[in-house]
């Protein structure tokens, strides 16, 4: 089979590739995958991650897998349900138990940005479906959303039967729905909330926004069930919450591997692991927890023996989001000399400490959702990068800021001042586009993040010459 | 001991010869298709002009965008890094460097010892580099050194309000169009190259003594425009297109000390 040695290079058994064999026969045919494309995917999955971890293995592993579940799910005759990144809180966990064998819920553009960008260099082309389709070139729209309208109108994913949308933290995901809807006539769930937070309000929560979204939360669920004709149970409520839970564990024990100096492991690759909770479907999940528990004690081992790709002593920085279909871009930094121990949407910072006044499950998940962050505001995700600054030690902030991205597209410029004045240290603003590496150049790209590098350890040199007094 | 800086541009390849006593010898050359070619003749070039008998260097440091594909350097550094120590070099007490090159542009913030304390660098578009100038000279059909000269006889600057080096020719072609004299069509364009500079390093900001380099330093319009937004006189180096080269050398030098 002329994909057995790539799907071993992702962690696959010879057992679970016969067993499947059918399957990725035809998912790869519909996807066009030859025998060509395998071996690409295989000098690309070398070139672009750390092999020699298993758990990152077996976590690339797990979204060709996943990639192949969306690709047939129709054809095995399960219904299907759309999500959008970043997800909104518990819904879609609680439908893939809920329906577990017989309903796929997932976030399909992320699953093929990993599955088809990374692995398979494959995307451009859907990409520009997307752009033919519905949402132009040149007018700063967001990648994921032209993944999944160009995935569905060429027919690489099915169109679903429900669509699990949001707009108020990002227009664009809300008007891909619409648009989908539109066409399609496909049912949608829309949870929605505000955004507005005094300034500095953040790690606290106003009671009128929780309570706010958790009614939003409620009442989807309620519509979406009845859509669905699946009532979650408590029952339900507690095997998503035992799975994931377990799951975030094991992202708490990378985020404590990565306050190692130096870090055991490029950012790239930690990643393609951690955004399993994003993606995938609850039956590929056990895979997904598989990965990360053989990935910890991995890093764990690593850092031990002092172990990683960059030396000890390296400037250390923090970024948003690293592209996570072109893995060039991450090492474009380390070899930069520069270590990236954590990103934004890695370290949950504050979700350990829910109020309890709040009880219901919808009110912890709303709780959860504004705790990390993004969902609460702007000065909350700055007020997270000054904790991420002093939680792992780091010397400045490499923000990677997605041209493309309606909400994070403005703050590039805003953060480096806020930052550089409040925490006196350096900060480049690097505008990227974390899903479509069309859109910048890698060559600009280059001098600043070397120049970057090349003043943080300068800085970092004199610090250590002349330590301030205690 | 002879050490070399060589700085692969967009538009020109620079090369800069260093002795212990000091510069010894420097050619620029456009970069034209190859890299490996540009780099050979530059090389070639400065080398000749120190007679016979040359033939390796201690240390060579290369720069610029096509620092990467020197295939006998010893180490490749940013522009930036290069252009500040350069600078420091010819002008100890400058804090801020801008730099417009063939392709991009840079606001560099530098300490007494020319290191690089901050910087800007324009994303991914041509307007406010030497791009943008050439593009619009060929519009003007103004050959490009003459152009900084004509705008200073313009009483009256154009408003060019367009962002991007296409829109803003089809500008200048209605402006000229409807007659508008073309030394104020130049200093218009000067004028919004300056203007998107410094807007674009407002966030390093312009600390003095400033000086001004690459290829269009030697365009006195926008040095004049320039000099009008930061509000202090720009120094401009004799030779303004070797500074990254030099700089290039100087850390060839201290490496090899």
């Amino acid at each position: 089979m002329h994909y057995s040695a790539l799907l071993k290079l992702c962690g696959w058994e010879e057992e679970q590739i016969s067993r499947e064999r059918p399957r990725l026969d035809q998912a790869f045919g519909i996807l066009g995958l030859g025998p060509e494309d395998m071996e690409a995917a295989e000098a690309r999955v070398i070139e672009g991650y750390d092999v020699d971890l298993m758990g990152v293995r077996k976590a690339l592993g797990v979204w060709i897998g996943g990639m192949v579940d969306v690709v047939l799910s129709k054809r095995e005759g399960k219904r299907l349900v759309y999500y959008s990144f970043p997800p909104l809180g518990g819904l879609s966990g609680v439908i893939s138990v809920i329906g577990k064998g017989e309903i796929l819920c997932v976030c399909p553009e992320f699953i093929l940005d990993i599955a088809l960008g990374a692995v398979f260099d494959r995307i451009d082309p859907i990409l520009e479906a997307g752009e033919e389709k519905a949402l132009p070139p040149g007018r700063a729209l967001c990648g994921l959303n032209k993944i999944r309208i160009g995935a569905v109108t060429q027919g690489i994913i099915p169109v679903p039967d429900l669509l699990l949308a949001s707009s108020f933290y990002c227009d664009q995901g809300g008007q891909t729905d619409e648009w989908l809807r539109e066409v399609y006539g496909i049912p949608w769930v829309v949870m929605d909330n505000v955004m507005d937070s005094p300034w500095g309000e953040f790690p606290n929560l106003n009671p009128e926004r929780v309570s706010y979204l958790a009614a939003e939360m409620e009442s989807g669920w309620i519509e979406a069930a009845e859509i669905l004709g699946y009532q979650p149970n408590k029952e339900h409520w507690a095997a998503y919450y035992d799975l994931y839970s377990k799951f975030n564990e094991g992202i708490a024990k990378t985020n404590r591997s990565m306050k190692a100096d130096p870090p055991p492991v490029s950012q790239a690759n930690l990643q393609v692991v951690r955004f399993l909770r994003n993606g995938i479907s609850y039956d590929r999940f056990p895979e997904a927890l598989k990965a990360i528990e053989t990935l910890v004690p991995e890093l764990e081992a690593r850092v031990n023996d002092g172990i990683g790709p960059l030396p000890k002593g390296s400037p250390r920085v923090c970024s948003f989001l690293i592209p996570q279909r072109d893995q060039s871009i991450a090492h474009l930094i380390e070899k930069a000399g520069i270590a990236i121990p954590v990103t934004f949407l890695s370290y949950d910072a504050y979700t350990a400490s829910l109020d309890s006044a709040h009880t219901s499950l919808a009110e912890r998940n709303a709780q959860v959702e504004l705790k990390r962050g993004l969902y609460h505001s702007t000065s909350a995700v700055l007020h997270w990068t000054k904790k991420a600054v002093e939680d792992f030690g780091l010397d400045g902030i490499l923000w990677t800021q997605p041209i493309h991205c309606r909400p994070m597209s403005g703050t590039g410029y805003f953060f480096k001042k806020a930052l550089e004045e409040e925490m006196k240290i350096p900060v480049l603003s690097l505008e990227v586009d974390w899903y479509d590496n069309r859109v910048f150049s890698g060559e600009s790209m280059r001098t600043k993040i070397e120049t970057f590098g090349h003043l943080l350890a300068a800085k970092k040199a004199k610090r250590a010459a002349f330590p301030p007094p205690p | 001991m002879l050490v070399c800086g060589l700085d692969i541009g967009a538009a020109t390849t620079k090369a800069v010869i260093l002795s212990d006593g000091g510069m010894v010898s420097y050619a620029v050359l456009p970069t034209g298709r190859s890299v490996n070619l540009a780099t050979d003749k530059v090389l070639e070039e400065a080398t000749r002009k120190l007679g016979p008998g040359i033939a390796d260097f201690a240390r060579v440091v290369a720069t610029g965008y096509g620092r990467h594909a020197v295939p006998f350097a010893d180490r490749a550094v940013s522009e930036i890094i290069c252009h500040a120590k350069g600078l420091n070099s010819l002008l100890p007490s400058a804090r801020t460097v801008i730099d417009i090159g063939g392709q991009d542009s840079k606001v560099i913030a530098l300490d007494a010892d020319g290191n690089v304390t901050n910087f800007v660098m324009n994303d991914k578009c041509a307007a406010g580099t030497g791009r943008f100038i050439e593009v619009m000279a060929n519009v003007l059909e103004v050959p490009l050194e003459d152009m900084g000269a004509l705008s200073l006889s313009s009483g009256k600057p154009c408003m060019i309000s367009s962002t991007c080096t296409v829109f803003a020719e089809s500008e200048v072609v209605s402006l000229r169009a409807k007659g508008e004299p073309r030394e104020n069509l130049i200093a218009g364009i000067h004028k919004g190259v300056a203007s998107r500079t410094i807007t674009m390093g407002r966030s390093v900001g312009f600390h003095k003594d400033v000086a001004f380099t690459g290829g269009v330093a030697k365009n006195i319009g926008v040095k004049r425009y320039l000099e009008i937004a930061v509000g202090s006189s720009i120094f401009v180096p004799e030779e303004p297109q070797i500074v990254g080269a030099l700089g290039a050398a100087l850390l060839a030098r201290e490496e090899t000390a």
